[in-house]
């Protein structure tokens, strides 16, 4: 028992000194800041309500009138998809790669599941299975598109990457316009009809445990990405390839990498990602099995962008791309209660714009202190202390340099 | 004599370590003081302490016997202390003038900048001191060595009177260092005071009148230099006695490892053959040295050979087979190792760890991985056994963060991992930059056991010392050509130097291949 204690403690001390605790504390910080910023725009907007507004705002995905497990259970649900846009940008962001496409890819995955989701009816059980493959697939090869545009003609990803979105948005559209419109749109509310029921995911006895909250098959799904990216990331020779183009992309060419290839491929399963995501979206079953709709309207859809304070706030970490997922959400829950007590509910959007600052501030400030490190030694030169191994470490930046 | 400056009892500590430990030191007027040490024995430190970029922890420092606090450069410069830095502080667009006076520009009180007054006391300055320099030169057109003068006119315009010179004839070529020592010598002649920090044992003897020698931190003596000879002064700044001359057998000439024909690569923007026509052979036991002043095309060259840039024309073969085309880890699986130019840009991955940096080329490769899961017992005791072999001193061992090593032990641990590859053909440039004596001997010996164990080696190098110490065949490379094929033992320094700077040029005949070559070749293409 005593052992055990002071293995822990002894672990707990390497931690407190890694860089991952700074990276915990760091994004932890920007949390607070933003919140901090929510709360004083409450009591400028309207101090007579404060109180019940500020509790509103904390209190989130609690604030469900119909009770907090429920709360908790459309946490989850809403939540699958922000998972899978984080991990886009931040997989993405681990080969160096900007995936600011992730809405684009987001989109075609949401609109190529819903094709075979509302089309694919002779499919049967496997309806659902193959619609979401194809909603992940549609997304990768969007994603491979700015990959190849970068590798084979130097086009900025971030540029590529933008243009998509519109395209993308602007050609499903289009599509679900004109020639799908009879097959595919309520005309109506102007928005995709609701998939047929066997392309819908299951709920895989959550909807025992969450009753009424609409949380289905997707959030196990969404776990198991985590794992899985976790996993190609840190322990595959695929994963320490792309890393090693993220890290330094020259060095990784001189010891053999094939980079262009990398951030091919890295884009490509960013895409997927983002992909399986929308299609997590629309193939949902939603409460009480309605399912959910896609809305005409010439706007981008937010989730993609979502993923980048998220990847940001996660350090670019797979776990942590999913705490911030969940505290993303979470904090998206309190905009309809704030609403209803006269708040502008884009306070939530606020305090996110906020903590992406401070997220990129955090990167900022940590490369601004190494940069201050190195021009100390640069100082001593050849001649520093470093030579006898004992100085400490520099550390790394918060994320790897970026290929624009 | 008189003493200019005195450090008295300096000391100076940074986290778990003594830069400088109770180290005196006096700088006569009027001479040439040399300051001599290892990678990591405080040198800079001290200069910096001087220079008023570090504080010292205890001690004082006197100029002409009165006790000075300098607390910035700018301090230094008003007691008239001066220094020529490694990497020159210069702007590359500004002229060779408005760099001089920068700071300190002269004006008749208008605001408006008097270059006239400014120009004529720098060609006065130039005169006196025997200088060739134009004012009106933009500073990234002239030499090296023009833009090293440009910082000594800097500290004369200043009317600095003690001059610290970093590690100057670094960048230069031998006929630069040369008038550089003349240059000296005439300063210190006119009065001025100079510290001069180097490596290299040949300079402090030839201009040097005193030399104190760092070890560790520690002052292990001030010692006139007639009094001593370049053997002592190595033993007392490593702690132990220095090979100089590298011992190497004879070797039988073996197989072409590789082959060099017609190989071309074209500059992008300035459309120029940067690597023109170049054809040579690296046979199996000898060690090839690629000599010339940096930016003949030198790098463009190895960039070619290792797969990083595509040549325009020509081809390349490996042990016979063309790999002009093949893919960068096509060389690195198939016999080729490469100690790289940049190491940080290309030799390590410094955020990552340096077993991870120690198996960057090989992680693909079972042990390694299996099933393309990556393995980390090999991975580390592979690491831990190159660390122990290599001597590379880092903090936390294979775990360090290898950005965090100093640059001498980053080198040894990127030649730790090409040697350790085993490969036929090892290309590497500019192997020993940053390296302390003892260092150098050491990567110099590993070299040499690898030709001597039968492999081709390729070495490309700016330094001339090591050139004719390691090489047994030399190539000087001049504006992308090869001007000059010759053994190491059948040319002098001076005569290198003619070619290295063009002024000679030889005709290089055509690569010649024999039968037996030509079937081996057949043999590949037959293979495919």
């Amino acid at each position: 028992m005593d052992n055990f204690k002071v293995k822990l403690t002894t672990k707990w001390n390497e931690f407190k000194v890694s860089q991952g605790f700074k990276n915990i504390t760091a994004s932890l910080l920007a949390i607070l800041l933003g919140i901090l910023l929510g709360i004083i725009i409450i009591l400028i907007t309207n101090i007579g309500n404060s109180g019940l507004g500020i509790s509103r705002l904390l209190l989130g995905a609690f604030n469900n009138p119909r009770g907090a497990w429920i709360g908790i259970g459309q946490l989850l649900y809403r939540v699958t998809p922000l998972v899978f846009t984080g991990l886009a940008v931040a997989f993405a962001f681990k080969t160096g790669v900007f995936n600011i496409g992730a809405s684009g890819q987001y989109t075609m995955g949401l609109f190529v599941a819903a094709i075979v989701g509302i089309l694919g009816d002779n499919l049967g059980f496997m309806q659902w299975p193959i619609a979401l493959l194809a909603g992940g697939l549609a997304g990768a090869l969007w994603g491979a598109l700015s990959g190849v545009f970068k590798a084979l003609f130097n086009v900025n990803i971030v540029i590529s990457g933008i243009m998509l979105n519109y395209i993308g948005m602007f050609l499903v559209n289009g599509m679900l316009g004109g020639f799908l419109r009879p097959y595919m749109v309520d005309g109506a509310q102007n928005r995709t009809i609701t998939v047929d029921q066997a392309a819908r995911t299951p709920y895989a006895l959550l909807d025992k445990i969450f009753p009424n909250s609409g949380l289905d098959f997707g959030i196990i799904l969404a776990i198991g990405f985590v794992v899985l990216i976790w996993f190609v990331l840190n322990k595959t020779v695929f994963g320490r390839e792309l890393k090693s183009v993220g890290m330094n992309r020259d060095a990784a060419k001189y010891a053999g990498v094939n980079e262009k290839r990398a951030i091919i491929l890295s884009m490509a399963i960013a895409g997927f990602l983002a992909g399986i995501g929308g299609a997590l979206f629309i193939l949902a079953p939603s409460i009480r099995n309605l399912g959910n709709q896609y809305s005409l309207e010439n706007v981008i859809l937010g989730a993609g962008f979502d993923g980048i304070p998220i990847a940001l706030l996660g350090n670019s970490h797979p776990v942590g791309v999913f705490f911030a997922a969940l505290f993303v959400q979470y904090i998206k829950l309190s905009g309809d209660p704030l609403q209803s007590l006269g708040y502008a509910s884009e306070i939530v959007n606020l305090i996110i714009a906020v903590i992406l600052y401070f997220s990129a501030f955090a990167l900022i400030i940590s490369q601004y202190v190494t940069k201050l490190r190195k021009k100390k030694n640069n100082q001593v030169n050849d001649d520093s202390n470093k030579d006898n191994g004992v100085v400490p470490p520099e550390k790394p930046s918060k994320t790897e340099e970026v290929i624009l | 004599m008189h003493n200019i400056i005195e450090m008295r009892n300096i000391t100076k500590k940074f986290p778990g370590i003594i830069a400088n430990n109770n180290v005196t030191f006096e700088l006569r007027r009027g001479e040439i003081h040399a300051l001599l040490g290892e990678n990591g024995a405080g040198k800079s430190t001290l200069m910096s302490i001087l220079f008023g970029m570090y504080k010292a922890d205890s001690g004082v420092i006197l100029k002409d016997g009165q006790e000075v606090v300098i607390n910035s450069p700018n301090d230094a410069n008003d007691l008239g202390i001066g220094m020529v830095h490694q990497h020159f502080k210069l702007v590359e667009v500004f002229s060779v003038l408005d760099n001089i006076i920068m700071g300190i520009e002269p004006s008749k009180g208008s605001g408006v900048i008097d270059r006239k007054s400014a120009k004529e006391d720098i060609i006065k300055l130039c005169e006196q001191y025997e200088l060739a320099l134009n004012p009106d030169d933009i500073i990234e057109d002239v030499t090296v060595g023009a833009q090293q003068r440009t910082e000594i006119l800097k500290m004369l315009f200043r009317k600095n009177d003690i001059l610290i010179f970093d590690e100057p004839t670094a960048v230069l070529t031998p006929q630069e260092i040369k008038q550089l020592m003349i240059t000296m010598k005439k300063l210190a002649k006119e009065g001025k005071s100079i510290i001069f920090i180097t490596h290299k044992l040949e300079e402090i003897m030839t201009v040097c009148d005193r030399v104190t020698v760092l070890r560790r931190g520690k002052n292990m003596g001030t010692v006139e230099v007639k009094d001593v000879t370049k053997e002592k002064l190595s033993k007392m700044m490593v702690g132990r006695e220095v090979d100089f001359k590298i011992e190497k057998n004879d070797m039988e000439l073996g197989d072409a490892v590789l082959m060099v024909k017609d190989l071309v690569v074209i500059n992008e923007l300035s459309k120029k053959h940067v690597v023109d026509h170049v054809s040579f052979k690296v046979r199996r036991g000898e060690i090839v040295c690629i000599a010339g002043i940096d930016g003949n095309g030198q790098s463009e060259l190895g960039y070619a050979l290792s797969g990083i840039v595509k040549p325009n024309s020509g081809q390349i073969y490996l042990n016979y087979e063309d790999i002009t085309n093949k893919s960068i880890r096509y060389r690195n699986d198939n016999g080729m190792s490469h100690i790289p130019e940049d190491r940080h840009k290309y030799g390590l991955i410094l955020q990552d760890s340096l077993a991870n940096n120690l198996a960057l080329k090989k992680y693909h490769l079972e042990p390694f991985q299996r099933k393309g899961i990556i393995k980390n017992e090999p991975i580390n005791a592979l690491a831990n056994e190159l660390i122990t072999h290599f001597d590379i001193r880092s903090g936390q061992g294979a775990k360090t963060l290898s950005g965090s090593l100093s640059g001498g032990n980053q080198q040894k641990a990127i030649i730790a991992r090409e040697i350790n590859k085993d490969s036929d053909f090892l290309l590497s440039i500019q192997t020993v930059r940053g390296l302390d004596v003892g260092a150098v001997e050491f990567a110099h010996k590993s070299i040499i056991k690898e030709r001597d164990r039968g492999k081709g080696i390729l070495m490309i190098s700016f330094e001339l010392d090591e050139v004719m110490s390691i090489s047994d065949r030399i190539l000087v490379m001049y504006e992308g050509k090869i001007v000059k094929d010759v053994l190491a033992k059948d040319i002098t320094v001076d005569e290198l130097g003619l070619y290295m700077a063009g002024i000679k040029q030889d005709e290089i005949p055509p690569l010649t291949l024999t039968e037996q070559e030509n079937e081996k070749m057949a043999q590949w293409r037959g293979n495919k």
